[in-house]
C-alpha cells in the first residue's frame, strides 16, 4: 500500500483529468445525468487530496525529494522528459491546491446551480486541476512550461465562461494573449538556459533536482551579461502569470469570469504559480544578482501601484483583483531579496485568506442578485452575517493584524527588506493601503445602510459551509506556522539552500506592521465606517490629478490598446496591402507577360500542352548553359 | 509479404477506383459510400502495411525505359510512411467531408480525388526521379479540375494561376533533375534517376557552385509548394475558390509535398549546398513566420485567415530544416504531420460554417458559440493546437524546431552581397521567428472571439448544430490531434533514424550538429551521487 501511494504520486493530477474526460464524454454521448459532474470533480479532487496526505504522512526522514523522469519527446541527443518532482515546498503546494480547490468545487454547486452551463464548469474546473497539480509536480522546465500553457488555458476557458458576453470574450483573450507575452520570454529564457547549459545535462535535460549545477555552467558559459538577460526572459513568465508589472492589466479583467475560479484560479492558485517558478529557478536566479535585484524592484512597484488602484475601486471584485495583484508583488518581492520561505509562506497564506475573501464577494454578489457594484451595497452585515463575519476574518488577515495569518507571512517579508530602505518604505506603505481598501470594501459593503433595490439574502449552507472551513487557516494558519509556538516553524520547512536557525521575530517590524494596519483600518472607518467623518469626495475634488491617475489605473490598459490599435493593427494591414498590390502585383504582371508570349505562342500551335513543352524547352536550355559553364 | 507489392498496390488502388466509378449507377447515395468505402480500405490498408513491414523499407524496382535509364521504382522509409498514412487519412476524411458540401457531378469529382490521390502516394513513395516528376504533374490536372468545377465564383481564375504557378517551379525543378541525371553519369559513371544512388552525388566530386544550382532548380518548384514567401499568393486563392474538402486536401497534404521534396531532394541529396544555404532558409522562414501572421490578422474573410495561417505554420518547416540537426529536421517532419491534421482540421471548420451561413466573411458572424457548441468545442481544439498549445499535435513539431533551431551551430551571421554580412545568428532568427507564437495565438484567438463569441446575430438565430458526418469528420480529425499531443513519441521515435541520417553529413566542418547523445540515468539516486561527486 505504502508502496502503492508512493510509486503513484502522478496519480494525482490523473484523478481530475479522469473526471474531466468521463463529464466530456458522458454530456456529449448524453448518458451522463445532469449535474452528476459536480460529484465526480469533488471526488476527483477530494482523492488527491487524500493521496497528497498519505503520501505526506509516509514521507521519509527529512522530506528529501522524490523524483521520477520519463522520456516523453526524444530527438537525436535531446530528451525532453515529464515526470514528477516533490520536495517541501512542491507539498506545500499540492496541499493548498488540493484543499482550496475541493472546497471551491463545493461552493460551485451553490453558486453555478442555475447556470445552464453548470457542468462544463465542473469540466473546466477538472481541466484546471489537473494542469495545476501537473504544473506542481512537474520534474523539470519543460514540464513546468506545457503545464504553465495549460493553466493558462484553463484561465482562458474559464474566464470566457459565460462567453456570449463581449466584456468575457474579450477579458479571456486579453489574459490569453498578456500570458503568451509571458511565455513567449519563458521560452526563450528556456533556450538559452539550455544553450548555456548544455554540456552539464546528461539524459533528460532542464530537471530542477539538478538545476543548480546547470546554473554554475551556464553562468560560466554566458557571462553575467547574458546570464542576467536569460534570468529576466525567464522571469518574464511569472511576471504575466503572477499579474506583475507591466503584463497585469489581464488579471482585473479576468474578474469577468465567474466568482468561483476568481477565487481559485485568480487568486489562490494559478496566479501563485508564478511565484513557485521563481521559488524553483531560485538556483539560477541567485547567482546574477542584478536579476534578483530587478525581481524585487517588480515585485516592490506591483505590491505599491496595485494598491494605489485599489483605493479607488468601487467594484468588489475588482477591488480584490488589485489587492491579489498587490500580494502576489510583496511575494515576488520577497523571492527578489532572497526570503525564499517568507515568499512562499505568504503564498500558502495568501491562498486560504483569499480564496475565502473572493467566495465572500460570490455569496454577496449572488445575495445581491448579481451586483458587483459597492456603491449600490452596504449593510449587508444584517442580512447576511456569516459571509460578513467571513470576510472581516479575511480582511483582518490580509491586513496583517496579530494573530491572523496574513500578519504572520506579511511580517516576515517587510521584516525581510528591513536592509534596503527603498523597498522597506514601499512595503510599508503598501501595507497601509492594503489596510485601508480592505476596511474600505468591507465598510461599503457590509456596514451603513443598504443602498441597493433588491432583497439580499444570506447564501445557503453549501456556500457558507466552505468559507466557515477556509475561516480557520485563515485565522490559524500563520501563527501554527510562525515557529512561535511550539510547532516547525514554515521557514524550518520550506528553505532553500542549508537548513535555517530558527529566527527570533523582529519585534520593531511586528510593531510598526500592526500600526500600520491600525491607521489604514482608522482611516477607512472615519471615510466609509459609521461616522463618515472625512467624504471621500473631498479626497477625489483635493487630489484630482492622482485620483484621475489611479481610476484610470496608471493608465496602463490605455497605452496597450494604443500599441495594437494605433501601431500594430495598421502595420499588419500595411503587411496586407503590401502581400495583394505588390507581391501578388508581380506575379499578375509577370502572368500578363506570360499571357503575351502564350498569346504568340498560340499562333504557332494552340493550348497549354504546346505552352508547357515551351517551357520544358526552356528548361533544358537552363539546364545546357548549366552544364556548359561548370563541366567544361 | 517480401513478394506482394504493397506499395504499388497502395499507388494504384486509387486508380481503379477512378476507372470502377464511371460505371456506377448516377446516384449520390452510391457513389458517396463506394468512395467512403474505398477511401476507409485504403487507408487501413496503407496503415497495416507500414506495420506489417515495419523493421525493413520495402522496395519495388522494376525496369521501365532502360534506354533512358528509367525504372519503375517505389520504396518506403517512415518519412514516406507517415506521409502515406497521412494522405490516405485525409483522403478518407476528405471524402466524407465532401457528403455536406459537394453536390454535383460526384462521378467525375471522386474520379478526380482518386486520381490525385494516385499522384501524390506516387510523389511521397517514388524511388526514381523521372516516376517522381510524372506523379508531380499528374497531381495538377485533377486538381485544376477539382477547383475549377467544383470551386466558388472566381474558380477558373485561381485554378489557373495554381496551376501556371506550380509549371513555374517545375520548369527549375526539371533543369535540376536533368542535371543531376548527367551529371550522376559524368562523376559516378552512370547517367541515373534512381534515388539511392543520386544520394551519393554530392560526395562524387561535383563542384559545390553546381550542388547549389540543383538544390536551388529543386528547392523554387517545393518552394512554392510549401508555400513560401514570396511564392505563396496562388495559396489564399485557392484555398478561397476550392470547396471545403478539396481545402483540406490542399492545406493537409499538397503542400507537403513541397516540405517533402526539400527534406529529400534538397537537404538529403546536397547538403554540402544545404548547409551553405541555411541561413536564408531561415531567414525565409523568418519571414514566412512573421509576415504572414500579420496579413492573417487582418484578413476579413475567414478562409483567407485560415489560408495565411496555414503559410504561417509551413515556415516553421524552413526553420526546423535550416537547423541542420536532428532536432530540427525532426521538428521540421513532425510539423508537416502536425500541420496537415491541424490545418485541414481548420479548413473543414471554415466549411461547416460556410454551409450555414453561405458567408465567410468575419464581419457577419457572431456569437455561433450559443447554437453550434459542437462546432465550437472543435473549433476551439483545433484553434488551440494551432497556436501551439501542449499536449495537442501543434507543440511537439514547434517545440523541436524551436529546441532545434536554437540550440543550432548552424551561422552566426549571413553573408549577404558584396562580402557584406547580416549580424543575425540563427538564434536571434529563432527568437524573432517565437514572436509568431505571440501573433498565431493573437489571430486565431482575435478570430475564435468575433465568430463564436459574443452575443449570436438574430439572422443565425436558427443554425443547426454539426451534423452526424460533420462530427465524424472534425473528431476524426481532433483525435490524432490530441493523441500525437499527448504521446509524441508516435511520431517521433519512427522519424529518428530517418532525422539522424539527413542530419549526419551536416556540422563536419562548421560541428552544427548537436553533441552525441549520452546515456541515458541509470537511477535518480545513482545519478545524484555521480553529480555531487562532479560538483565538488
Amino acid at each position: 500500500m505504502s508502496d502503492l501511494i508512493h510509486n503513484c504520486i502522478w496519480l494525482i493530477p490523473v484523478y481530475p483529468l479522469i473526471a474531466f474526460i468521463l463529464i466530456v464524454l458522458g454530456r456529449w454521448t448524453g448518458i451522463m445525468p445532469p449535474k452528476s459532474g459536480k460529484s465526480l470533480v469533488i471526488a476527483s479532487t477530494f482523492l488527491g487530496l487524500v493521496h497528497t496526505l498519505l503520501f505526506w504522512a509516509q514521507w521519509g526522514p527529512g522530506y528529501s525529494p522524490v523524483e521520477v523522469n520519463w522520456n516523453w519527446l526524444q530527438a537525436g541527443p535531446l530528451q525532453l522528459p515529464m515526470g514528477y518532482y516533490i520536495d517541501s515546498a512542491g507539498m506545500m503546494m499540492l496541499l493548498v491546491v488540493t484543499s482550496v480547490s475541493m472546497l471551491i468545487q463545493i461552493y460551485t454547486h451553490g453558486y453555478m446551480s442555475h447556470d445552464p452551463g453548470y457542468s462544463r464548469f465542473y469540466a473546466y474546473l477538472a481541466l484546471f486541476n489537473f494542469s495545476m497539480l501537473s504544473l506542481v509536480l512537474s520534474s523539470n522546465l519543460f514540464q513546468m512550461y506545457v503545464f504553465w500553457e495549460l493553466v493558462g488555458v484553463s484561465s482562458f476557458l474559464l474566464i470566457g465562461f459565460w462567453f456570449t458576453r463581449p466584456s468575457a470574450a474579450a477579458a479571456a483573450v486579453k489574459a490569453f494573449l498578456m500570458n503568451r507575452i509571458g511565455d513567449f520570454g519563458l521560452l526563450v529564457g528556456i533556450l538559452t538556459l539550455l544553450y548555456f547549459s548544455w554540456d552539464y545535462w546528461a539524459g533528460p535535460v532542464l530537471t530542477f533536482s539538478h538545476m543548480g549545477g546547470a546554473a554554475q555552467v551556464a553562468l560560466a558559459a554566458a557571462g553575467p551579461m547574458a546570464f542576467t538577460i536569460m534570468c529576466l526572459l525567464v522571469f518574464l513568465g511569472p511576471v504575466a502569470k503572477s499579474a506583475q508589472l507591466p503584463l497585469h492589466t489581464w488579471l482585473p479583467d479576468a474578474m469577468e469570469g465567474p466568482t468561483p475560479i476568481s477565487a481559485l484560479i485568480h487568486a489562490a492558485t494559478m496566479v501563485a504559480a508564478g511565484v513557485f517558478l521563481v521559488a524553483r529557478m531560485y538556483p539560477v536566479f541567485t547567482l546574477s544578482p542584478t536579476a534578483m535585484t530587478v525581481i524585487a524592484w517588480v515585485g516592490a512597484l506591483t505590491a505599491f501601484v496595485a494598491a494605489t488602484i485599489a483605493l479607488t475601486q468601487v467594484d468588489i471584485k475588482k477591488a480584490l483583483a488589485y489587492s491579489t495583484m498587490s500580494q502576489l508583488g510583496y511575494m515576488v518581492m520577497a523571492m527578489g531579496i532572497g526570503a525564499f520561505s517568507a515568499g512562499l509562506f505568504h503564498l500558502m497564506t495568501h491562498a486560504f485568506f483569499k480564496a475565502m475573501l473572493f467566495l465572500c464577494s460570490g455569496s454577496v454578489i449572488h445575495g445581491c442578485h448579481d451586483e458587483q457594484d459597492m456603491r449600490r451595497m452596504g449593510g449587508l452585515w444584517k442580512y447576511m452575517p456569516i459571509t460578513a463575519a467571513t470576510y472581516l476574518i479575511g480582511t483582518v488577515a490580509i491586513t496583517g493584524v496579530l494573530p491572523f495569518s496574513g500578519f504572520w507571512s506579511k511580517d516576515e517579508i517587510i521584516a525581510a527588506t528591513a536592509s534596503y530602505p527603498l523597498l522597506f518604505g514601499l512595503a510599508v506603505a503598501t501595507a497601509g493601503m492594503t489596510a485601508f481598501y480592505m476596511f474600505r470594501t468591507y465598510f461599503m459593503t457590509f456596514h451603513g445602510k443598504y443602498r441597493g433595490e433588491g432583497h439580499p439574502h444570506e447564501s445557503p449552507a453549501v456556500m457558507w459551509v466552505p468559507l466557515a472551513v477556509l475561516a480557520v487557516p485563515s485565522i490559524l494558519i500563520g501563527a501554527i506556522l510562525s515557529g512561535q509556538f511550539g510547532f516547525p516553524g514554515f521557514g524550518e520547512l520550506v528553505y532553500f539552500g542549508h537548513h535555517p536557525h530558527h529566527e527570533e521575530l523582529n519585534l520593531a517590524v511586528m510593531g510598526l506592521s500592526v500600526f500600520i494596519a491600525l491607521g489604514g483600518l482608522a482611516t477607512a472607518w472615519l471615510m466609509y465606517g459609521g461616522p463618515n467623518v472625512i467624504s471621500p469626495d473631498w479626497f477625489r475634488k483635493t487630489f484630482q490629478p492622482v485620483y484621475t491617475l489611479l481610476w484610470n489605473k496608471w493608465f496602463f490598459d490605455d497605452a496597450y490598446t494604443s500599441i495594437a490599435t494605433k501601431i500594430y493593427l495598421p502595420f499588419a494591414a500595411l503587411s496586407s496591402w503590401f502581400d495583394r498590390t505588390v507581391i501578388d502585383g508581380l506575379v499578375g504582371l509577370s502572368a500578363s507577360t506570360v499571357n503575351v508570349s502564350g498569346s504568340a505562342m498560340r499562333t504557332l500551335q494552340s493550348g497549354r500542352v504546346q505552352t508547357y513543352v515551351a517551357l520544358f524547352v526552356a528548361g533544358l536550355l537552363v539546364l545546357a548553359l548549366v552544364l556548359w559553364k561548370w563541366m567544361v | 509479404m517480401e513478394n506482394i507489392p504493397i506499395l504499388s498496390i497502395l499507388i494504384f488502388l486509387p486508380i481503379v477506383y477512378a476507372l470502377i466509378i464511371p460505371f456506377l449507377p448516377d446516384d449520390n447515395k452510391v457513389l458517396n459510400t463506394f468512395s467512403t468505402v474505398g477511401s476507409g480500405l485504403l487507408f487501413v490498408l496503407s496503415a497495416l502495411f507500414w506495420w506489417l513491414s515495419a523493421g525493413h523499407a520495402p522496395m519495388e524496382t522494376r525496369a521501365w525505359l532502360p534506354q533512358l535509364h528509367i525504372n519503375y521504382s517505389v520504396g518506403a522509409d517512415s518519412l514516406s510512411w507517415l506521409l502515406v498514412v497521412l494522405t490516405t487519412f485525409l483522403l478518407f476524411m476528405a471524402v466524407i467531408a465532401s457528403y455536406t458540401s459537394i453536390h454535383k457531378r460526384l462521378k467525375l469529382y471522386y474520379s478526380m480525388i482518386f486520381v490525385l490521390t494516385t499522384s501524390i502516394l506516387g510523389v511521397f513513395l517514388a524511388r526514381d526521379l523521372f516516376l517522381f516528376f510524372l506523379f508531380w504533374e499528374l497531381e495538377l490536372i485533377p486538381m485544376y479540375l477539382l477547383i475549377a468545377i467544383w470551386g466558388g465564383p472566381r474558380r477558373e481564375f485561381a485554378a489557373i494561376k495554381f496551376v501556371l504557378y506550380t509549371l513555374f517551379g517545375s520548369i527549375f525543378m526539371f533543369a535540376a533533375i536533368l542535371g543531376a541525371f548527367f551529371l550522376a553519369g559524368t562523376f559516378m559513371g552512370q547517367n541515373t534517376f534512381a534515388f539511392d544512388q543520386l544520394a551519393n552525388l554530392s560526395g562524387s566530386g561535383v563542384a559545390v557552385t553546381a550542388q547549389i544550382l540543383l538544390f536551388l532548380g529543386f528547392f523554387l518548384a517545393f518552394a512554392i509548394k510549401l508555400p513560401m514567401v514570396p511564392f505563396h499568393t496562388w495559396l489564399p486563392d485557392a484555398h478561397v475558390e476550392a470547396p471545403t474538402p478539396i481545402s483540406m486536401l490542399l492545406a493537409g497534404i499538397l503542400l507537403k509535398m513541397g516540405a517533402y521534396g526539400m527534406v529529400r531532394f534538397c537537404f538529403g541529396w546536397f547538403p554540402q549546398a544545404a548547409e551553405i544555404l541555411a541561413p536564408y532558409l531561415v531567414l525565409l522562414g523568418m519571414i514566412n513566420i512573421i509576415y504572414t501572421a500579420g496579413v492573417a490578422m487582418v484578413q476579413a474573410d475567414l478562409k483567407k485567415l485560415i489560408a495565411y495561417s496555414s503559410v504561417s505554420h509551413m515556415g516553421f518547416v524552413l526553420l526546423g530544416l535550416g537547423a541542420l540537426n536532428a532536432v530540427g529536421i525532426k521538428g521540421a517532419i513532425f510539423q508537416m504531420i502536425s500541420h496537415g491534421l491541424i490545418s485541414a482540421g481548420l479548413f473543414m471548420i471554415v466549411g461547416t460554417l460556410y454551409n450555414r451561413t453561405h458567408t465567410r466573411m468575419i464581419a457577419e458572424m457572431g456569437g455561433f458559440g450559443k447554437n453550434l457548441p459542437t462546432i465550437y468545442f472543435f473549433a476551439l481544439l483545433i484553434a488551440l493546437a494551432s497556436l501551439g498549445l501542449p499536449l495537442l499535435a501543434g507543440f511537439p513539431a514547434e517545440t523541436l524546431v524551436f529546441y532545434g533551431a536554437f540550440l543550432s551551430k548552424a551561422f552566426d551571421v549571413i553573408p549577404w552581397f558584396g562580402g557584406a554580412q547580416l549580424n543575425l545568428s540563427i538564434q536571434t532568427l529563432t527568437v524573432i521567428s517565437a514572436v509568431g507564437v505571440v501573433l498565431g495565438a493573437a489571430y486565431l484567438l482575435w478570430m475564435l472571439q468575433r465568430v463564436f463569441m459574443g452575443p449570436l446575430f438574430p439572422k443565425w438565430g436558427d443554425l443547426k448544430d454539426a451534423s452526424v458526418s460533420e462530427v465524424f469528420v472534425l473528431s476524426g480529425l481532433a483525435l490524432p490531434i490530441l493523441i500525437f499531443g499527448l504521446v509524441p513519441g508516435w511520431i517521433a521515435d519512427p522519424l529518428e533514424s530517418v532525422s539522424v541520417d539527413l542530419s549526419k553529413p551536416f556540422g563536419v566542418q562548421t560541428e552544427a550538429v548537436l553533441p552525441p547523445a549520452k546515456p541515458n540515468y541509470v537511477s535518480t539516486a545513482a545519478l545524484a551521487d555521480q553529480r555531487e561527486g562532479e560538483s565538488h
